[in-house]
């Protein structure tokens, strides 16, 4: 049975990072989308399907948690998309936050592309 | 006479003027027994106003145009040093030094402008704020000069404190903000070096060099974790401690470092040196400061550690002083060494001292660098301790 | 690295390419032209090429009348090259018409620029969803009566359609979502569906057009039902300027 790629939508307001994720995630084979803004991962999320959505914490300037919000409108648009946060700043409190609002992940920033990698494919493969 | 030395008895009413017109001989004496009573009233009259006077805390000195003290209160006698006697009649000129240099110009001032004068003193650590009138002597038509002095020492430490902790919240918040913004740059880096590796093929030299890109990178990111730690705002949890045994944990952990280049460190610490104190900051600032002396010592010299309690002005301190036989503070550079980044030890951050800074006045103490008499690195810590049940 | 928002570049010169689909009245086997829907493609090789997500993203940052007036003057601009006797019907969001006072007069002018008769326009009412001032939603609804446009409802059986809207706009058209038309062919609770709003329709001296019209069971169904105008990908997938000229040339 052939397997159709899994899609990944990256979020992230700097368009070199979405840029640099997006080619190593397709060259591991996935599907990818990308935002910059918010409204805009939230447009794409109302008209396609991703199986998981990385997501940079904040989209805009300082004191943005937007990354949240998007945690919030996948959890309820469709449970079976996984989350990944990734955030320069986190403080444990946001952490805290971001997994009882359904985060599937938290990272903070600087991590390797391994390892995101890695902990995309494994929430990928527990659907 | 009493105490104050005056010899005259101020002209109070018309009554009193008949007594003194007496006195001089221009009237009849009067009955023995009048006078008996007149010099009671007068020695109470005089006494009391020497009590009011000396309960001032604040020095007063009362002297003529041209600096010659004529009265002091206990304050000011003290100030000097003497008795009463030893002191009046001496010009307010005592010494070349402060504070007398700047008592002396300001009765100059006045006496030369006929208007109020007010000064600052700095001496020592101690700061004063003076304040100088003339009035129009009553007894021999001799002006007099009026000098008050007022210990704000206390005051001046504080508003620097604060003015300090600002200027530290400030310089926090926006080495806070660097930091933050430090971050994606960092990521990006990383994850491009990744993603180049990931599309190259599998050459070990590609793969070292890409390792040593991300040795600076982890470089970057400890610098910035240090200056986030520096940013942020600290909250000290304070409990009573023994400054001793912080010490001397300190001198015993420093040891070994010491050994490696041949130091050595001694100890002569005082026991139950007790205060209020964060103990995990408080031990990583003075492991700061003995690190320090450490490394400017050479082979077979030693750092010396002191901790004792002390009575200064009649409030207790707890002084520690660690001091090393180096080649010293730079005089140009002393300064300024608590600025952040301003001395930088090879592969430090330049944060040390100024965190260590920061960690005493947050326990409300003052530190001190100098150069020691005989050569070498001192450093002077003072933690005001106060009395309880 | 820019850091300007996407809806900039959407708004700028040739951020919007418009596109157009065919509406056709199908008579017996074949069909004729009755106007055409101006459609809005986002920056190409953008993720809002695609109109779903365009006006998605256009409706989260608020800015629908500022999208609804690039898009007319997209597609005013190009219609001038088609025909004269077609319709067109341009998206208008009901907020757009609620809050946009001067859109009235912008209508006036871009048609005036395009030398297009404002009589051809068919208003094609989107996204009823408040909030938006009734009274001048109203308003506007009876200046462009006024000028002799036509109007018509989207979504009706979907969304913040609702009965009231038809009863206060009295609309020319009622479209019918795709999601009523697809499978209506083999799908009786569909086909009762449609049959109700037709009749609704009828009521209100409106027609009804259906959308998504995609294969000919379907079409057959939908004119035993008595609906004949129809858009959908049967007759025609929305086409650029020139492709619409060849189409309408064939």
């Amino acid at each position: 049975m052939l397997k159709v790629a899994d899609r990944i939508l990256i979020v992230d307001d700097e368009e070199l990072i979405v840029l640099t994720m997006r080619r190593y995630f397709e060259g591991l084979g996935y599907h990818v989308d990308a935002a910059h803004e918010l409204e805009e991962a939230q447009a794409l999320l109302a008209n396609r399907q991703y199986d998981l959505v990385i997501c940079d914490l904040r989209l805009t300037g300082i004191g943005g948690v937007e990354g949240l919000q998007i945690v919030a409108d996948i959890h309820q648009r469709c449970a079976n998309t996984r989350v990944v946060l990734l955030s320069a700043f986190g403080t444990p409190e946001i952490e805290r936050e971001s997994y009882n609002r359904g985060a599937d992940a938290f990272l903070h920033k600087p991590k390797s592309m391994m390892e995101i990698a890695s902990v995309a494919m494994n929430l990928l493969e527990q659907r | 006479m009493g105490e104050n030395g005056h010899s005259k008895v101020p002209r109070a009413s018309a009554w009193n003027a008949g007594v003194l017109a007496g006195w001089t001989g221009t009237v009849s004496a009067p009955p023995a027994r009048v006078t008996d009573e007149l010099q009671q009233i007068i020695l109470k009259k005089s006494y009391e106003w020497t009590q009011t006077f000396d309960a001032i805390a604040l020095p007063v000195f009362i002297t003529r145009m041209d600096g010659t003290i004529m009265r002091v209160n206990r304050a000011a006698r003290d100030l000097v040093g003497g008795t009463f006697q030893e002191v009046l009649g001496r010009n307010i000129a005592v010494s070349e030094v402060e504070p007398w240099k700047t008592l002396a110009d300001t009765v100059a001032a006045v006496r030369d402008s006929r208007t109020p004068c007010t000064a600052q003193i700095e001496d020592k650590g101690r700061f004063w704020d003076v304040t100088a009138a003339w009035y129009a002597s009553t007894a021999d038509a001799e002006d007099r000069v009026i000098i008050v002095m007022r210990d704000t020492t206390d005051f001046v430490r504080l508003s620097e404190s604060v003015r300090r902790g600002e200027q530290l919240a400030a310089l926090g918040e926006l080495v806070g903000g660097v930091a933050h913004e430090v971050r994606n740059p960092i990521f990006g880096i990383g994850i491009t070096i990744d993603t180049m590796q990931q599309l190259l093929p599998d050459n070990p030299e590609i793969n070292e060099l890409a390792d040593v890109l991300r040795g600076w990178l982890g470089r970057l990111n400890r610098l910035m974790e240090n200056l986030l730690a520096y940013g942020k705002t600290w909250t000290l949890s304070l409990t009573e401690g023994s400054l001793d045994k912080v010490l001397e944990v300190v001198v015993d952990g420093c040891r070994q470092i010491a050994a490696q280049s041949s130091v050595s460190v001694t100890a002569d610490i005082e026991p139950e040196l007790v205060m209020l104190m964060d103990t995990h900051r408080l031990g990583h600032a003075f492991e700061n400061l003995v690190i320090n002396a450490i490394q400017h010592s050479s082979m077979r010299q030693t750092v010396f550690v002191a901790a004792r309690r002390e009575s200064v002005d009649g409030r207790e301190q707890l002084v520690c002083s660690v001091r090393d036989h180096g080649p010293g503070f730079n005089p140009a550079e002393l300064p300024r060494i608590f600025e952040p980044f301003f001395t930088k030890r090879r592969g430090g951050t330049g944060l040390g001292l100024s965190i260590v800074q920061r960690v005493v006045d947050e326990h409300g103490g003052t530190i001190n660098a100098g150069n020691a008499e005989d050569g070498g690195a001192l450093v002077t810590v003072r933690f005001p301790v106060f009395a309880h049940d | 690295m820019s850091n300007e928002s996407a809806l900039n570049r959407i708004l700028q010169p040739g951020g919007i390419t418009p596109v157009y689909q065919p509406v056709v009245r199908t008579l017996n086997g074949s069909f004729a032209m009755h106007g055409v829907e101006c459609l809005s493609r986002g920056p190409k090789g953008t993720n809002f090429e695609s109109a779903d997500v365009l006006f998605e993203y256009v409706r989260l940052k608020r800015e629908e009348s500022l999208v609804d007036r690039a898009c007319i003057s997209e597609a005013l601009r190009g219609a001038r090259m088609l025909p004269a006797d077609l319709r067109l019907g341009v998206n208008v969001h009901a907020s757009t018409l609620g809050r946009d006072h001067g859109f009235i007069n912008f209508l006036r002018k871009t048609t005036e620029a395009a030398q297009i008769d404002i009589r051809r326009l068919m208003i094609e009412i989107v996204e009823h969803a408040p909030p938006w001032d009734g009274v001048s939603f109203l308003s506007a609804i009876e200046q462009l009566r006024k000028l002799g446009t036509e109007i018509a409802v989207d979504d009706v059986g979907l969304g913040q359609s609702n009965f009231k809207m038809l009863l206060d706009v009295s609309p020319d058209y009622l479209k019918l979502d795709r999601y009523f038309v697809e499978g209506c062919a083999s799908d009786a609770r569909r086909r009762s569906v449609i049959s109700a709003v037709r009749q609704l329709a009828a009521d209100s001296h409106a027609e009804l057009i259906a959308e998504g019209v995609a294969n000919a069971g379907d079409a057959s169904s939908l004119q035993s039902l008595g609906v004949s105008l129809m858009q959908g990908f049967l007759y025609s997938e929305p086409l650029t300027l020139d492709a619409m000229q060849e189409f309408l040339a064939a």
